[in-house]
């Protein structure tokens, strides 16, 4: 990890939730810190709790056990002015751009309300300033795109707003859960890439939500494993996927597509041999916590 | 090739509109061999979709399958087909596994009774002889044979997808379309869909078109592989050569666009 202080940090959080008469735990004991400038990846499959940390960051949800600890203060009991600086400084990329614009409104409204609501006294010139300024980072043409509804975009010039509406607030953390997944691969690159430049022009702190491994890699200097609500491999990001120690990143790592080797030559044969069993496992909960190498930990699967 | 189990011979699809025509498919022609597994990739609205349905004459208007289109199987063309003759052919010559095929089931009849329509309709088999050859492609899927009385929603997608294949199986077709079979499924699933699929090919000497918009996938599984851009098939190849010495400039930016597992995170030469 890094020196700095975190500015976004989840300590031993879990969250459970009640169905009928069975139990899902989403999160369990979950922890981890986002720092300025770096991108930390959650991978997993669906279900397996990664939407879920999102939504405690968002305080969509409020968790069982555990704190949201924002520059290191509590986010739980803050007062009404501190949640106002704390929606502001956090702010969420979502995966479906054709469902998270508002399609009776033009382009210009969905930049313009944030900035009216978190900065009042942005206003005439500066204010349409600072929107040609979010929208040349997302690489887009203010002239042509602020007039036109979202029905009027392509999947990629919506998710570009969605990212320049994030901005628009001059945020410090981006959630951005999956924001690549609906999009075609020539299009995917150009997100990327932009997640990328936010982070190092300005120093965001982005948790960037996948099941895409190879894109995680891509933008990502740290990476999460989920399974069953649990983070069962975390670390470098080099170091987890180069070296995967937890029979679960080995059996996610051995599935996904590679077009360098053949169907029938693959990564890990043990762990393929043994989903149910590595499955069963894995979801067991596990206290233990074992340091594989310098920012390299698992939770050991339970024999 | 030699005697290919599909022929498709300058297939053109327009989608017909009020003031102008959208063209899916342009001049398209490739062969699919016997036991072959072809892939056709390209990114949404390419065609690729179009031409699957075609192929099974799914096409409904405003899709227009323009004259001179000849879609061989097994050395007829499926264009000049009757009702009757369709009837025939479609599950017993070419079956088809849609996108998220796991929700076409019906959610309100049992997973018996869904082999046995299909069983019934184009073998007229009886229920109990229908159940047991339900029991057989179930097993031919990992799926224990107590499930048939189950319900879809009884299921796990991966499970339903499976079952979905085994429906598409039961008369031994020779061609096995599969348009996005996986997408909707987790990686692991994916993966035991496929390895399945791989096999029951080696055993049974199906050929498959399989569609996907991952490439990497795709290369791992397919025997060969045609890119569609914009209605046109602009290059097809062995999969290997598709992967390492890519022709066509398109298939060139489709690698170059996506991010790598292992080695260099982005090929060379990258834009955007």
């Amino acid at each position: 990890m890094t020196d700095t202080a975190p500015i976004l940090a989840l300590d031993n959080v879990s969250k459970v939730f009640h169905r009928g008469g069975s139990t899902v735990h989403a999160a369990r004991a979950v922890s981890f810190a986002l720092h300025p400038g770096r991108t930390l990846a959650l991978v997993g499959e669906s279900g397996s709790g990664k939407t879920t940390a999102a939504r405690l960051i968002m305080r969509e949800y409020r968790p069982d056990q555990g704190r949201l600890l924002f520059r290191g203060v509590a986010v739980e009991g803050s007062a009404v002015r501190d949640m106002r600086a704390y929606r502001s400084a956090v702010q969420m990329v979502f995966q479906d751009p054709f469902s998270s614009l508002n399609p009776v409104h033009t382009i210009r409204y969905h930049l313009e309300r944030p900035m009216r609501l978190h900065q009042p006294d942005l206003k005439g010139a500066a204010r349409e300033a600072a929107i040609a300024e979010v929208l040349s980072r997302v690489k887009l043409d203010p002239a042509l795109i602020l007039p036109k509804y979202p029905h009027e975009l392509s999947g990629g010039q919506r998710q570009r707003i969605s990212i320049a509406r994030a901005l628009a607030v001059n945020p410090e953390v981006i959630i951005a859960d999956e924001p690549t997944s609906m999009l075609d691969v020539s299009v995917r690159l150009g997100i990327l890439n932009l997640l990328n430049d936010m982070k190092r022009q300005l120093k965001l702190a982005v948790l960037y939500i996948t099941h895409d491994i190879a894109t995680a890699r891509y933008v990502a200097e740290d990476i999460m494993v989920m399974y069953a609500g649990q983070i069962v491999e975390w670390g470098d990001t080099e170091s987890v996927l180069g070296n995967p120690q937890h029979p679960y990143t080995r059996l996610l790592l051995s599935a996904v597509p590679d077009p360098d080797r053949r169907f029938t030559e693959t990564r890990f044969d043990d762990e393929l041999g043994r989903i149910d069993v590595i499955r069963r496992q894995s979801a067991l909960e596990q206290s233990e916590v074992r340091e594989i190498g310098p920012n390299h930990f698992i939770r050991p699967m339970p024999a | 090739m030699s005697d290919p189990v599909l022929s498709i011979r300058n297939l053109s699809i327009d989608y017909i509109g009020a003031t102008s025509d959208f063209h899916a498919v342009k001049n398209v022609s490739f062969d699919i061999g016997k036991g072959e597994f072809f892939g056709l990739a390209g990114e949404s609205g390419c065609g690729k979709s179009t031409i699957a349905f075609a192929i099974s004459r799914l096409h409904r208007p405003p899709a227009l399958i323009r004259s001179g289109s000849r879609i061989l199987l097994d050395g007829r063309d499926v264009l000049t087909l009757d009702d009757q003759a369709l009837k025939q052919m479609r599950w017993r010559e070419v079956a088809m596994v849609f996108q998220s095929a796991m929700n076409s089931l019906n959610p309100v009849l049992s997973i018996e009774r869904q082999f046995y329509d299909v069983l019934k309709t184009h073998t007229g088999m009886s229920r109990t002889e229908a159940r047991a050859r339900a029991a057989e492609l179930l097993k031919l899927v990992d799926i224990p044979a107590d499930r048939l009385t189950a319900y879809p929603h009884q299921l796990s997608g991966g499970m339903r997808q499976r079952v979905v294949i085994a429906i598409c199986l039961a008369l031994n077709p020779k061609l096995l379309i599969m348009d996005e079979p996986t997408t909707a499924l987790d990686v692991v699933v994916q993966r035991e869909i496929l390895e399945r699929i791989h096999k029951l090919r080696q055993e049974l000497g199906f050929s498959v078109l399989f569609i996907t918009h991952d490439l990497a996938l795709m290369v791992q599984v397919s025997d060969r592989i045609g890119i569609m851009l914009e209605g046109e098939l602009v290059e097809v190849n062995d999969a290997q050569a598709i992967y390492r010495t890519p022709q066509h400039d398109y298939t060139r930016k489709l690698w170059a666009s996506i991010p790598r597992l292992t080695g260099k995170p982005i090929a060379e030469g990258a834009t955007q």
